[in-house]
């Protein structure tokens, strides 16, 4: 029997998605299917042996419906996510094209740029707080220090503690810390593009904005919806940066979907309740996925391209 | 190569000496936190960060080299490199067969992937756990591997499938007709090519499981399988911190990943002077 | 299948090791730093115990409560592990340790279970859950310099006093006089605070039942009294996201006398001791402690401290036993985990204290209740604690009024304890 060439393409594709899609099963959809079932419960991590009564839709209706609901909601969508990951593209963008520019070929910083890059990349969460932390300091911090030394301000700010300043320190730490993946991406993005296209194109005699406009930012869309979108994902579902950093504070200021889930399930030890808030993001980022897919036309983009 | 270097005169300049200065800003922004850990790893600091009298010291690194701190750097290292190269192996595949196959379902599988990370990862620790309880892997750096093989996958194939893009397709049907099997052509042909992008994957895929705390907690606790960011966290005490340790441990966190990927971000540059693509 | 070959061949094998060497291995999880001194201890402990082997652990605090019911419901974890005095009821509700009522058949204290401080804290229906290890309390700690140079020549005794010294330091010496945490430990001085005025978060009803221990007036009362401290500028605004008392900014300033009060646990006070005499060799020690404030009744802060407590899904409930013993021996105290005060009324009387140290001993022997309702209400200390915490901080921060901040903590705390 012999198999037309879209049936043998088919056959291949299946093996090679194969291993990807155990893992996935394994390690995502059934950990998800058990948390969705969780959550119609009113379970406890102290009832975990037993396991917990049925209780319906008690968990969402009680989220929804809480008072502090729609605050945590405009922190996560606005602050963390939307102010985070448009700084993060713009920004990362911004440290591709340098670091891929001839100027520092002729300085010879390249290497020690990308050295440069991998530094907050390779520093654990943590550690990044616990540093930028300090530079907040009022008392002993240097961004204080640099600031009254330049005489922008003349009383030193309590950056984490006040309300106007504490998302944008915050934003700042996970701008830091996030933003070389964004970069080094986009750098490797940029490699791929043929020389030839663009010195093609200034023989045309594109200015340097029309070359980037229309010869490298097509290559760069790919990546660029890819990381936009995963940037997004990560940054809503993230708890680390708020929590170390304010704890969510102060009060409940900077409070966000996950400090809260993770205020729920581990101070709390309401599994079946943080797992509904759970279940709430997962759907929420599952509609902006889709969204975001139409409307990038990821799909096409990549075809087109190539 | 024509461009910026034939720019004369002031306009010239002025370009010059704003990128240099963009390129201060950009080393200060990303050092300044780390210089700040570094400098405290070497000096005298208790339990506050300011250091107590001057000096340099290497006390700080001797006390965590007695707690075995370095036992954690290696099971990290060996955790983190499977991971990765799983990750990477597995992710090459899978984009490969997204981006070069046509066949119905295409954009739902792609889509299918994405859909395991829409779930705050923090909520699935407990399933998790259960899970490996069952299948015996609590306290095993196989559990381990594989979980971070999982959580770093999608988003290695979503980045293999944005480079595989711009590799034209001729390129694959050129080896193909020359008798070369699928297989040869992702390792002889794409892989070559793709280097910058396999690096920033891997990268990615590394770094992402080199700081990951809450799942090696839930999955880790017999103190020789430890990784770094468990052993970090043990100098958080109830009511203390050993900052000093704190400092010295995440100089030494952060110092193997940087070794690391110094030789492989060579090949990123790769690309700017032979030109990735013939 | 292959699995389950290989998991026959180990328990094959640790059966053959259990019964040719008679090996019993335990594992006992401790959290606090004093690794090497417990290790030194247990290494005493194998060589009196032939036949025992004890694996040390360590994880983080703040996620050992987590962790261990984690494990405690799928029959794992460490055979003896180390949690708070406030854990130990939910552990025995959880069902993942074993009762002392049936530890004891192996062997019994020599002093006998009621010579344990705190006890109550580990009963959960009719029977207790936990061995009290270790006691602990917070205290005042007194920058001795800096009150001189502000004239001041009696420590405080009253919340007042405190309020006026620390008007009185940052006049006369522009330092900071009292500062707190005022994120999540806040949880410790407001509680303080309530308590020395009769009041409390959560109190016996009179009827078996449990209610909140003040009126939202009183409550606002409350946070007003740590508000002002924010609103005269008397501390750095910054403590708004300080959650601990040995937060490196607040024992910085303690150690170059930029502030000269504070409200600190034991051990973090003999660190910081620690710190300024490494830094000031020789130099004499500008510190003191003492009691806590009084307001309407006298001081009083919590009784805490460690409890011991054996998995239930142990398989050497004899040998955790033996261990529990050993670890609550007065050779222990006194040769190996010293930083620590035993939780035995027998040992705590024989204690030396250093002269610094004397307001805490006089704390934690004269002015201390356990939480007591916190924790037999069921509402759940840790959920009391993230919400008091958040709602004080609410208030001192500035989003929203104190009133409204107290409103919304009795309502919450209300609907806790219907549950």
């Amino acid at each position: 029997m012999t198999l037309t060439p879209a049936a043998r393409d088919r056959i291949s594709a299946f093996w090679m998605l194969l291993p990807t899609f155990l893992l996935l099963f394994a390690f995502y959809l059934y950990p998800t299917f058990y948390n969705l079932e969780l959550s119609f419960t009113d379970i406890t991590l102290l009832q975990l042996r037993q396991g917990g009564d049925p209780v319906g839709f008690a968990n969402y209706a009680e989220f929804l419906r809480s008072p502090s609901f729609l605050d945590i909601a405009i922190n996560t969508v606005f602050w963390l996510t939307f102010v985070s990951v448009s700084l993060m593209l713009i920004l990362g963008l911004l440290m591709a094209l340098l670091l891929n520019s001839e100027f520092l070929q002729r300085i010879r910083m390249t290497t020690f740029a990308r050295l440069v890059l991998l530094v907050p990349w390779a520093t654990p969460p943590v550690v990044a707080v616990i540093a930028w932390r300090w530079l907040f300091d009022p008392t002993h911090g240097s961004i204080n220090e640099a600031l009254l030394w330049t005489g922008l301000i003349s009383q030193p700010i309590a950056f984490l503690a006040n309300l106007t300043t504490v998302w944008p320190a915050i934003n700042t730490i996970i701008i830091w810390n996030s933003t070389p993946l964004v970069a080094v991406s986009l750098l490797a993005a940029l490699q791929t593009i043929p020389e030839e296209q663009i010195e093609a194109a200034e023989i045309d005699g594109a200015t340097r904005w029309q070359n980037f406009r229309f010869v490298t930012l097509p290559y760069l869309m790919p990546t660029l919806s890819i990381l936009g979108l995963m940037s997004v994902i990560w940054t809503f579902n993230n708890f680390v940066y708020v929590w170390l950093a304010t704890g969510a504070g102060p009060g409940t200021y900077t409070n966000v979907l996950a400090t809260e889930i993770y205020i729920r399930a581990f101070t709390d030890l309401r599994i079946g309740y943080s797992s509904a808030i759970g279940v709430v993001m997962a759907v929420v980022m599952a509609a902006f996925g889709a969204l975001y897919f139409r409307v990038s036309g990821l799909m096409d983009m990549q075809d087109r391209v190539g | 190569m024509s461009g910026i270097a034939e720019r004369r005169g002031l306009a010239g300049l002025v370009e010059s000496g704003g990128l240099l200065l963009a390129f201060a800003l950009f080393v200060i922004f990303l050092l300044a936190p780390a210089v700040f850990v570094f400098k405290g790893s070497v000096e005298n600091i208790s339990v506050s960060l300011v250091a107590s009298g001057g000096g340099l010291t290497l006390d700080n690194y001797a006390g965590i080299l007695e707690d075995g701190y370095f036992h954690y750097v290696f099971n990290s290292l060996y955790i983190c490199v499977a991971a990765t190269g799983l990750a990477c192996m597995i992710g090459l595949l899978a984009a490969y067969g997204l981006s070069r196959y046509r066949f119905p379902g295409r954009a739902f599988l792609f889509g299918a992937i994405m859909g395991g990370q829409f779930f705050p990862w923090i909520i699935l620790v407990n399933p998790i756990f259960i899970v490996f309880a069952r299948a015996g892997l609590i306290n095993s750096h196989i559990g381990l591997i594989l979980c971070y093989t999982a959580f770093i996958t999608p988003f290695t194939i979503y980045l293999l499938t944005g480079y595989l893009a711009t590799i034209p397709r001729s390129l694959d049907e050129a080896a193909l007709m020359d008798g070369a099997s699928r297989l040869q052509v992702i390792v002889l042909v794409i892989v070559p090519t793709m280097w910058p992008g396999l690096v920033a994957a891997a990268t990615f895929g590394f770094l992402q499981s080199w700081s990951e705390y809450l799942l090696a907690l839930a999955l880790i606790t017999d103190d020789g399988l430890k990784t770094i960011p468990l052993g970090l966290y043990q100098y958080f005490g109830d009511v203390q911190i050993d900052w000093g340790a704190v400092m010295a441990g995440s100089v030494v966190a952060t110092l193997p990943t940087l070794l690391l990927f110094l030789p492989l971000q060579r090949k990123l540059v790769a690309g700017l002077t032979s030109g990735a693509v013939k | 299948m292959q699995n389950l070959i290989k998991w026959t061949a180990t328990a094959a094998m640790a059966f053959w090791a259990c019964s040719a060497f008679a090996q019993t291995e335990l594992t006992f999880r401790f959290n606090d730093s004093e690794r090497e001194e417990l290790r030194a201890a247990l290494d005493e402990f194998e060589a009196a115990n032939p036949g025992i082997a004890v694996e040390l652990q360590t994880i983080a605090w703040s996620d050992s409560r987590d962790q261990f019911l984690r494990e405690g419901a799928v029959g794992q974890g460490p055979d003896v592990v180390h949690i708070a005095f406030v854990w130990t009821r939910e552990m025995a509700e959880a069902g993942i340790v074993l009762p002392i009522e049936q530890l004891t058949e192996y062997g019994a204290f020599p002093n006998g279970f009621d010579d344990f401080i705190a006890t109550d804290l580990t009963a959960y229906e009719g029977k207790s859950w936990g061995v009290p290890w270790s006691a602990d309390t917070w205290a005042m700690v007194y920058r001795t310099d800096v009150l001189a140079a502000a004239g001041i020549d009696d420590l405080p005794e009253t919340w007042d006093d405190l309020l006026a010294d620390s008007r009185m330091i940052l006049k006369t010496t522009d330092s900071i006089g009292f500062a707190f945490p005022a994120a999540d430990q806040v949880w410790f001085p407001f509680n303080f605070y309530l308590w020395s005025n009769g009041l409390s978060i959560v109190e016996e009803d009179g009827t078996g039942g449990y209610r909140v221990g003040a009126s939202a007036e009183e409550l606002a009362a409350a946070m007003d009294y740590f508000k002002t401290y924010i609103d005269e500028g008397l501390v750095s605004r910054s403590v708004l996201s300080i959650e601990v008392p040995h937060d490196p900014a607040l024992l910085q300033a303690l150690l170059d006398g930029s502030q000269g009060m504070a409200l600190m646990p034991t051990n973090t006070y003999r660190q910081l001791l620690g710190a300024f005499e490494e830094a000031n060799p020789g130099a004499e020690v500008p510190f003191a402690s003492g009691v806590t404030m009084a307001g309407s009744e006298g001081p009083r802060t919590h009784l805490g401290g460690r409890t011991l407590v054996v998995n239930s899904s142990t398989e050497h409930p004899e040998a955790a036993w033996a261990l529990v013993q050993y670890l609550t021996e007065a050779g222990l105290f006194e040769d190996y985990y010293t930083n620590q005060f035993p939780a035995q009324k027998s040992l705590l009387s024989k204690i030396d204290y250093r002269p610094e140290e004397s307001g805490f001993a006089e704390q934690l022997a004269n002015n201390t209740r356990t939480w007591g309702a916190y924790s037999d209400s069921g509402a759940g200390v840790g959920q009391l604690w993230n919400l008091t915490a958040r709602a004080v901080a609410t208030s001192l921060s500035g989003q929203s009024s104190s009133i409204e901040a107290a409103e919304g903590l009795v309502t919450e705390i209300e609907r806790l304890l219907a549950n």
